[in-house]
């Protein structure tokens, strides 16, 4: 997919997990906004004419499909609205996002197709990319794990023992995202507890590390997982700088945004401007 | 080498979980083991010497460990994660979050249990392990009496589909069962029969709570002793045929009364057949450093100890 149609295929996420939030009356606005990108190039993203992530749609157990794991599991409405996007279920379900008998929980939840590991809390989510990276190599398959953290998450102490471990195994089929907004919920992650220097953290921990100054950038991101591809016997950090709210431009960069829903008013400003380019969007595939 | 253990005779659970895994894992190409360091101490060498490519060490990070087996599960593998029972508080929040609630087929083995770990004190004592495991919603708990029941609840953990936690003795304890017991989830096994009180135990201190009952028998009194190695699902069944037997039910333990067998008992008796019910184990409070021996003898859990409680509490 050209990058003008991934622009657009963002837009269309965008509305769709704004949409569900406000619905659900709770829920990460801002959040889920700064790793619309980081998703869209992973589950829609060529790389050589070749998609960047392996899955099918119609076989959500699929033995030789890729992970992504939304490790910053408050972001989730932005996984669903894509995987409902590309046909793991029925788009119908993303009203009942955090509803009663509704398996769209407010965190990845397996019940849902296209969610094939738990995200139930932070910090988790690496740890469990590093055993399935593990778990592969141990078969020798080629299939490839991308988790993707958020920046406040850095914080928990699992994270950095499943950063020694997948150094330690030398898991070159570890793709991981550092989606870093600054944001959480009590404010700038620099003030609330500092978590840089990222890049020197992970080469210290024996990663590869992959600087994406625009995290909003599809060029950029592709780019940087270009270059994680050709990485040998080192497990690869993709930090990505991000704006909280990307898209909703009155919330950009606001705290108050992190874990709210919009409302109706907040909700069809942001459509009126992203609704064109949605209606404009051209018909997507399914991925492979 | 299994038949040449007898009853009476003294070994370590370890032995039953070394012999297992290996036993297991030769049939089963999709079980790995996984542990957060001291493989040495529990029993791990055969397994990994025998299957390098599926042993996993994570050095010290209980976290990690207990969130890495999901993905491993993801991929179809059954991880049996092992470590000093004090891993299970340490990754309590992943086993809940990342285990119980997918309900994923993980197994979860913690050597050292209750106060019988001994010298290595209260930081390594988790004595309150079968109260946060049993609580939570999919998990099965297991804590056998001896080699034999390890051995058979180690098979049936791995043939039951699901999260269990099975809680080992490190130390070597008299094996009390023969090769031909098998273990059931849900079932309790009656040891002894008696009419006085009816006496539920598991763990380490069966044995004890077995010499307590033949002293006593001695004496004219009669104890029933009852085998509840399978504390979740616990046989309701059974402990309501037992209580209505016996006058007076007692439950002994090595571990912290509250939230332990004696609750998963109460529970039972309080809805079914509310008869007079005691608990003899730690009551609300940690234990100390010293041995195995010395500290059961200074919380009453040895055979004169015991023996004295039963004796106190039939009247």
């Amino acid at each position: 997919m050209i990058i003008e149609e991934l622009q657009k295929k963002a837009a269309q996420i965008r509305v769709d997990s704004l949409t569900a939030i406000s619905r659900a009356g709770s829920g990460h606005s801002g959040s889920s906004m700064s790793c619309v990108e980081i998703l869209v190039s992973l589950y829609y993203g060529k790389i050589s004419e070749k998609y960047v992530a392996k899955l099918d749609p119609k076989k959500p157990q699929w033995e030789e499909q890729d992970y992504i794991i939304l490790s910053k599991g408050q972001a989730v409405p932005t996984q669903y609205a894509i995987l409902a996007d590309l046909g793991f279920f029925n788009k119908d379900e993303m009203d009942f996002l955090r509803k009663v008998n509704s398996p769209l929980q407010g965190y990845p939840n397996v019940k849902v197709p296209g969610i094939t590991v738990p995200v139930t809390s932070h910090g988790c989510g690496l740890s469990i990319a590093t055993g399935l990276a593990m778990a592969l190599k141990m078969d020798r398959l080629p299939n490839k794990v991308f988790p993707i953290l958020g920046d406040g998450e850095l914080q928990e102490g699992q994270v950095w023992e499943a950063a020694m471990c997948a150094a330690h195994y030398k898991l070159d089929n570890l793709i991981a995202f550092i989606d870093n907004n600054d944001l959480q919920i009590d404010g700038p992650v620099r003030s609330v507890m500092d978590v840089m220097p990222i890049q020197d953290k992970f080469e210290a921990f024996g990663w590869r590390v992959i600087h994406v100054w625009h995290g909003h950038d599809f060029d950029e991101i592709l780019d940087a997982l270009a270059k994680a591809f050709t990485t040998n016997r080192h497990p690869v950090c993709i930090w990505c700088h991000t704006v909280e709210g990307k898209g909703i431009e009155f919330a950009e960069g606001k705290p108050y945004y992190h874990d709210v829903p919009l409302s109706e008013v907040e909700l069809a400003e942001v459509k009126k401007k992203l609704d064109p380019i949605v209606a404009d969007n051209l018909k997507m595939f399914g991925n492979e | 080498m299994n038949d040449l253990i007898q009853v009476g005779e003294k070994i370590s659970m370890l032995r039953a979980l070394a012999d297992g895994l290996v036993k297991l894992a030769r049939k089963h190409r999709n079980i790995v083991v996984l542990y957060a360091d001291f493989g040495t101490k529990l029993g791990l060498k055969n397994f990994c010497l025998a299957f390098p490519e599926r042993c996993f060490n994570f050095g010290l990070s209980e976290e990690n460990v207990a969130a890495a087996a999901v993905g491993f599960a993801a991929r179809g593998k059954i991880p049996f994660v092992i470590g000093f029972s004090n891993f299970a508080g340490k990754a309590w929040e992943q086993i809940r979050n990342s285990v119980c609630y997918p309900n994923l087929n993980i197994k979860f083995v913690a050597t050292n249990a209750g106060i019988s770990s001994g010298e290595d004190g209260v930081g390594y004592q988790l004595t309150e392990d079968i109260a946060i495991m049993r609580t939570l919603p999919n998990m099965k708990v297991i804590s056998p009496v001896d080699y034999y029941e390890a051995m058979s609840g180690l098979e049936q953990a791995f043939y039951s589909f699901g999260p269990v936690y099975m809680r080992l003795v490190s130390k070597e304890i008299p094996v009390i069962l023969n090769e031909a017991y098998e273990f059931g989830f849900g079932k309790a096994k009656v040891l002894k029969e008696g009419i006085d009180v009816c006496v539920f135990t598991h763990g380490a201190l069966t044995s004890n709570v077995l010499e307590a009952a033949m002293v006593l028998e001695d004496e004219g009194k009669s104890v029933m002793v009852v085998d509840s190695a399978s504390i979740k699902p616990i046989d309701a069944d059974k402990i309501i045929e037992c209580s209505m037997k016996a006058k007076k039910c007692l439950v002994v333990e090595d571990n912290n009364l509250s939230g332990g067998l004696f609750s998963a008992i109460a529970e039972v008796l309080a809805e079914c057949n509310p008869v007079s019910l005691r608990g003899i184990g730690l009551k609300d409070r940690f234990a100390e450093s010293g041995s195995m021996e010395d500290l059961y003898k200074k919380y009453g859990l040895d055979v004169i100890g015991l023996t004295n409680k039963i004796r106190e509490f039939i009247g």
